[in-house]
């Protein structure tokens, strides 16, 4: 058998298995095992297995993921998150999804802070998923919402991909990061609109408050400054080079602990549900990194991801068309596959070549930039679009109550606006490379 | 048996949280070092990425136990409860063999590297221990979900009702 | 028959060893092996693992052929870490050459199960700060600086620095917030993590004293997949190894350079050149290193002082043939 059929092989094993309720994380990690098997000789299976865990363990850009964990459970068990919502929900509680609106806000800022959108969605869903809950909202909207706001961790700088694309192209992370500054708050922005449309569609999604009269308002107000402060911290400690993004999460995790102890609102019980909390949702996600490792492994023996790219770059149409084919490959790709693996699969393949090609006569560094933020956009849909949507998972082992499916469904118009939103970057590129002209 | 395996991963997701805090309080003293007195804790980089898979290794027995990994029930909801469970068993039996096969060659690796004097950067802590302390929560993990798989065949007979997740 | 080897490593495609050493040398061995010996370069890790973990990929057979920094594994190739003490080298090539004898001599049952096919330092490191430059050791004193090997850490640590552990693709935006003043690399990999926009101040140091710093490669193959190649192909892989070649890639690395630097002068940033006299406290700051490594190795049961005394003859032989 040639690798590419085994790499054939290896898909549709992976999308059986998931479909009958085998753990993503098995589902990947069994046909990819199986693969690497049939492609090596020896014991090479069992050799690079010995490797894997540690690997992927020790990963520094990840260990944030249970640091920011443990701080949205303090937030959440500590009264912390209910004062944020409570706050929220005295401004924008009349307005029509409101709350959503205020979720997707708090991921943005979140994501201003963390460049992980795995560690995003998990942090905001533990906050804001028990409070839209309790104002009433639908688990479609709310898992969605959450799971879409959760892309802004990504989306909005700091960002691992970015950073990683920055890596394999040899690209400014600086000239990066301010080009994705643009589409991030447009992203949010669009998001907002997304909330505003489907609730205006929908009312029976979301419930509106009664308006809160303005002094209670400011009262909410106070109960925050707490939260105000850790984050205050964490956002002036990181661009003020304190400390870096991941020292950042351990300053946030501490931070909140302590402003939650100030509350007097934790106690053994909360510190014991936040540990447990912590355990869970990390332990989830990194499972499913360790399936995905095997599956990455195999499918880079196979080059079927790198032939696919190769093959995509000489098709006989023009350039414009030819990042559009990428783009709806990465779309594909993305739905099947852990987004970091894809780039690092596909990029060396792709980047020399869309460097070759005549795009709206960008200069060379103009033209990695946007391909960059073209290619990050993708890969934000990459993490809401089934069936492999890592954001998706990570909010529905929050909230456990909403079936997979549902969030699925209220994704659809979210991802409407991130294709539109690609689509834009695709015929404007100075939308996302403006502010660079003006920063350097 | 259960039971032993629910309290053994219990007290290992409790550890897995003190690690985290650990390394998180021992981070913000670096970094306070750093900005009082030009001097971090040396190593710090590496007790985070030692202290955090350590951390995430004892936690993963606890998410098998609560079944938290995350499965895809779309398509197999409308088949009657005794075939789900079936599959359950399935399910839970190939992330065991994954997590068994993974604790077997990370000690394997460990041996390897203690043999290869292999040692952290800055701090020259043994790197095998890297490799050793993620053993045991793998190797529970594959316990608690091998027994999950038999505790399904057996539900699978007697025609029980699926259980939520979160539950054992 | 045809035989395709798994050629793992750190580097991106576009990145000098990718292009002037990898690339190049798989062809080398394709045409001369009339199109039998094949590679499937797997680039930026990716087939799994970590850097570190290459030496055992190799070893175990993972991986066929790999070029890595045993500096990654700390404790675990005592002998060649000699080239990694400061103030040794001066050249890569001449580095290159010395590496190579040393290597054959006590280095070579560091690497069971493997087949070193070259290896190499690079050439000079130098240090690159953000918002001060250094001249003399007093400016080393508070610097949070970012350090590459077990060496360099304990290197700026004597001289008054602090140093900050990270990975390397962490620099950037620590630089560029400030969360590190400065750090030292060679010039080669600035560029590639386009470093020089984010420093302003480049110290050099004077070229009649030793670098202030080197690291080691390994070039290596997995020896069972070298035995299991008939005579002929054997022979094809002897022709593209050994010392000759390590010198070859010495060179590489030494014309690396240019570019590099010249990149950092046209974007205007401040070039200071350390003075012998000035390094000469450095390098008596920096003397415990010595002994430690001797007595690091001595304790293992290696002739430490003897086999410091061979490196340092061998870089001067190849020094002066230059
Ligand atoms: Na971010
Ligand atoms: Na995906």
């Amino acid at each position: 058998m040639d690798a590419l059929t085994i790499g054939l092989l290896m898909f549709v094993g992976m999308l059986i298995l998931m479909a009958l309720r085998v753990p993503i994380a098995a589902a990947m990690f069994v046909p990819g095992a199986l693969g690497y098997w049939a492609m090596t000789q020896d014991a090479a299976l069992l050799n690079q297995l010995k490797g894997s865990a540690v690997a992927r363990l020790t990963v520094y850009d990840l260990s944030v993921i249970p640091l920011f964990l443990l701080m949205g459970q303090f937030a959440t068990q500590g009264g912390l998150s209910r004062a944020l919502f409570q706050a929220a929900a005295a401004f924008v509680g009349h307005i029509r999804g409101g709350l959503a609106m205020a979720a997707v806000l708090s991921a943005a800022a979140f994501g201003a802070v963390c460049g992980s959108s795995v560690a995003t969605s998990a942090t905001i869903t533990q906050v804001a998923y028990p409070e839209m809950k309790a104002h009433g909202y639908h688990g479609r909207l709310a898992t969605a919402t959450l799971a879409s706001g959760g892309t802004l961790g990504i989306l909005i700088p700091p960002s691992v991909p970015l950073v990683v694309y920055a890596i394999l192209t040899e690209q400014n992370i600086a000239k990066l990061f301010a080009a994705a500054m643009v589409p991030g708050l447009l992203a949010m922005l669009g998001y907002i609109a997304v909330i505003a449309v489907v609730c205006r569609l929908q009312p029976e999604l979301a419930s509106p408050s009664a308006p809160t009269p303005w002094p209670q308002r400011w009262q909410a107000l106070l109960g925050i400054w707490p939260i105000v402060v850790v984050f205050v911290v964490v956002f002036g400690g990181i661009y003020g080079g304190l400390f870096s993004p991941t020292e950042g999460a351990a300053v946030g995790a501490v931070g909140t602990f302590l402003a939650a102890l100030l509350r007097r609102e934790l106690d053994w019980a909360g510190i014991r549900r936040s540990f447990m909390g912590t355990a869970e949702t990390s332990a989830m996600v990194f499972m499913i990194f360790l399936g995905a490792d095997m599956m990455n492994a195999s499918l880079a023996l196979t080059q079927m991801p790198k032939l696919l790219a190769d093959w995509m770059v000489h098709l006989p149409v023009a350039p414009l068309a030819i990042i559009a084919a990428i783009m709806v490959l990465y779309v594909v790709l993305g739905c099947v596959m852990d987004e970091l693996s894809m780039m690092l699969l596909t990029i060396p393949v792709l980047f020399p070549a869309v460097m070759g090609l005549d795009l709206w006569g960008l200069n060379p560094e103009m033209k990695a930039i946007w391909f960059g933020i073209l290619v990050l956009m993708t890969v934000g849909i990459g993490m809401t679009a089934p069936p492999v949507g890592l954001n998706v998972y990570v909010v529905n082992s929050v909230a456990k109550e909403v079936p997979m499916a549902e969030t699925y469904k209220g994704v659809m118009p979210f991802l409407l606006t991130d294709v539109a939103r690609t689509v834009a970057m695709l015929f404007f590129p100075s939308l996302c490379l403006g502010l660079i002209t003006l920063f350097f | 048996m259960l039971l032993i395996l629910q309290r053994l991963a219990h007290l290992f997701a409790w550890l897995g949280g003190a690690v985290a805090c650990g390394v998180a309080l021992m981070t913000v003293s670096s970094v306070t070092l750093r900005a009082a007195i030009t001097q971090p804790i040396q190593g710090d980089v590496e007790l985070t990425q030692l202290g955090i898979a350590l951390s995430i290794s004892l936690c993963l027995p606890w998410a098998q136990l609560r079944r938290a990994n995350i499965i895809v029930d779309f398509f197999t909801q409308r088949l009657p409860d005794r075939v789900n469970h079936l599959l359950d068993a399935a399910g839970a039996l190939l992330l065991a063999l994954m997590c068994a096969l993974l604790a077997w060659r990370t000690s394997v690796g460990a041996v390897g590297t203690r043999e290869a004097f292999e040692t952290t950067m800055i701090l020259g802590l043994p790197m095998w221990w890297a490799y050793a302390s993620l053993a045991p929560g793998l190797a529970l993990t594959a316990l608690v979900a091998g027994v999950q798989a038999q505790r399904q065949l057996r539900a699978a007979a007697d025609g029980s009702p699926l259980p939520a997740q979160g539950e054992h | 028959q045809e035989v395709t080897l798994k050629f793992h490593h750190i580097w991106n495609t576009q990145a000098m060893a990718s292009v002037q050493v990898i690339q190049p040398w798989c062809e080398k061995i394709a045409k001369d092996s009339g199109g039998k010996l094949k590679c499937q370069v797997l680039p930026a890790m990716s087939g799994g693992g970590t850097p570190p973990q290459l030496v055992d990929r190799v070893k175990d057979g993972v991986d066929d052929l790999i070029i890595t920094l045993p500096g990654y594994t700390a404790g675990r190739f005592p002998a060649m870490e000699v080239f990694e003490l400061p103030f040794m080298t001066n050249s890569a090539e001449a580095g290159a050459r010395a590496a190579w004898d040393y290597l054959q001599k006590y280095a070579l049952k560091e690497f069971p199960g493997t087949k070193v096919l070259a290896t190499w330092v690079h050439d000079e490191g130098y240090i690159h700060t953000r918002d001060k430059p250094v001249k003399t050791l007093a400016d080393f004193k508070g610097l949070k600086m970012r350090a590459p090997t077990r060496q360099t850490n304990k290197l700026l640590a004597l001289l008054g620095a602090s140093p900050v552990g990270m990975p390397l693709p962490a620099i950037p935006d620590a630089i560029s917030k400030g969360t590190i003043d400065g750090f030292v690399l060679p010039w080669e990999p600035l560029p590639s993590l386009k470093l020089q926009e984010m420093v302003k101040y480049h110290a050099e140091t004077d070229p009649s004293r030793p670098a202030l710093y080197s690291a080691v490669f390994v070039f290596a193959m997995n020896q069972a997949k070298y035995d299991s190649l008939p005579p002929e192909l054997k022979k094809v892989i002897d022709a593209n190894s050994g010392a000759d070649y390590s010198r070859q890639v010495g060179k590489v690395w030494d014309g690396s350079q240019g570019a590099a630097r010249k990149a950092a002068q046209d974007r205007g940033n401040t070039f200071h050149l350390v003075p012998a006299a000035e390094l000469d406290h450095w390098v008596k700051a920096s003397a415990p290193l010595y002994d430690s490594w001797v007595g690091e190795v001595t304790g293992r049961g290696m002739p430490g002082a003897q086999m410091l005394q061979d490196a340092r003859d061998l870089l001067a032989k190849y020094r002066t043939a230059k």
